[in-house]
């Protein structure tokens, strides 16, 4: 006829606890012994009769003092005995208390568990491991050690002795901390890493640099070699789409010998003295790839020609 | 008439009874109580009842593992408990008598 005593655990504790605020008063002694079979009576309370146990016993303060009266114990006199504002809420937060007790149960078929606590719990490494992360993000992020991420080995250090800790604290109680400590600390540190990890994006574009998400930023000018690391001379590169691909400054090249090519080099690049610097080909307003295979430069003048099929050599450039 | 304060002087006596046949754990001999017409009788007021029974040496306890739920303890009268079980019956017979003529007479 008993069915298990979880179902009311929190809503047991709760009452308890408020009759036992009521009976501050006497010894711990007196008052341990006189509660000490309560959880499991309230147990069989909640199994047997349901509802709420204010529904079924009343407010906790009163419980209090119909115990203390039948127990034989001297009643209090003045503002203990009428009970705190908490006795008030006593009702309400019993009915929240059921309520999550029944989110608990519902929840838990869902997952497949009694209750989603026994699967919360199943987490409680994972937490450890979580709120230690949280911790060491929150030193990053304040530059509280010299490391910005765990890039460098002491970031990586930084987060296993934190989490070593955590685990610790967790699994053995070790190191001790106060209790409200550890709640503040953990719930700063959940927070504060919310915080930053949605600002991450931010923070990770500007570290990381444009050469993250653009490799090609920085390049101003391209220089094509053929095999032997000789330079080609008067070659035109093409996108995908047949393009003209125009890499360079064009005021740097401004002043260069060469004027405004139509399309790669938009620079000319270095003079390199060893080929003809001067007989290129007329920039000319044409942008045709062939004509471009200057006979002055030696090498492979088929090169020069764009990858078939891929541009429209009668593309005007645009610039 | 309000049988709490009624009950007040007698639980002690009814909390006895209840145990004289049978050991019993707290609810159950709060639902002992019940089932036997004491429909007003305190939760709260079993409970300490019990407790202060105990502690004058009327009441011995032991505990009963539960396979599910929480553990019990029995209560069980012992040799005090009987004979106080006795005074008090022998009192409230007495007063109860009084109480019925008085009230007979008057009626």
């Amino acid at each position: 006829m008993t069915e298990s005593a979880a179902p009311g655990n929190l809503e047991i504790d709760y009452y308890l606890e408020r009759v036992s605020a009521a009976l501050a008063d006497l010894p711990a002694e007196v008052r341990d012994d006189l509660l000490e079979d309560l959880p499991a009576h309230f147990a069989e309370v909640l199994a047997e009769q349901g509802g709420s146990l204010v529904d079924r016993l009343g407010p906790p303060a009163a419980y209090a003092a119909e115990l203390r009266a039948a127990a034989g114990l001297e009643p209090v006199t003045g503002a203990a005995a009428r009970g705190g504002p908490l006795d008030r809420l006593a009702p309400l937060v019993t009915r929240v208390g059921r309520w999550l007790s029944v989110a608990d149960r519902r929840v838990g078929q869902l997952i497949g568990y009694p209750r989603a606590w026994d699967f919360l719990v199943l987490l409680r490494p994972a937490w450890w491991i979580a709120r230690a992360v949280c911790v060491v993000v929150l030193i990053f992020a304040a530059d509280i050690i010299p490391t910005d991420r765990l890039d460098d080995p002491i970031g990586w250090l930084v987060l296993a002795v934190a989490i070593v800790i955590s685990v610790r604290m967790g699994a053995i109680g070790r190191p001790r901390i106060p209790r409200w400590l550890g709640w503040v600390g953990t719930a700063m540190a959940v927070v504060g890493a919310l915080v930053v990890l949605a600002d991450w994006s931010g923070v990770s574009r500007g570290y990381s640099g444009p050469d993250y998400y653009d490799r090609w930023s920085y390049v101003t000018d391209v220089f094509p070699v053929d095999s032997s690391g000789r330079p080609l001379r008067d070659v035109s590169l093409y996108d995908q789409d047949g393009n003209p691909i125009q890499l360079g400054d064009y005021w740097r090249c401004a002043n260069g010998p060469e004027g405004q090519p139509p399309s790669y080099p938009l620079c000319r690049g270095p003079q390199f003295p060893s080929l003809s610097p001067t007989d290129a080909p007329p920039a000319s307003g044409s942008p045709a790839p062939s004509a471009s295979a200057s006979p002055s430069a030696s090498v492979q003048p088929s090169g020069s020609v764009p990858p078939s099929g891929s541009p429209q050599p009668s593309a005007s450039p645009s610039g | 008439m309000d049988t709490t304060q009624l009950l007040k002087g007698v639980l002690d006596l009814a909390v006895l009874a209840v145990l004289r046949d049978e050991d019993g754990y707290g609810y159950d001999i709060l639902r002992r109580l019940r089932s036997a017409g004491l429909d007003d009788v305190g939760d709260a007021s079993v409970y300490g009842t019990l407790r202060r029974l105990f502690q004058a040496g009327m009441l011995t306890t032991y505990v009963v593992p539960s396979e599910e739920g929480p553990h019990r303890k029995y209560y069980a009268l012992n040799a005090a408990g009987r004979t106080q079980l006795g005074a008090s019956s022998k009192v409230w017979r007495g007063f109860a008598q009084t109480m019925n003529q008085l009230i007979g007479e008057r009626a």
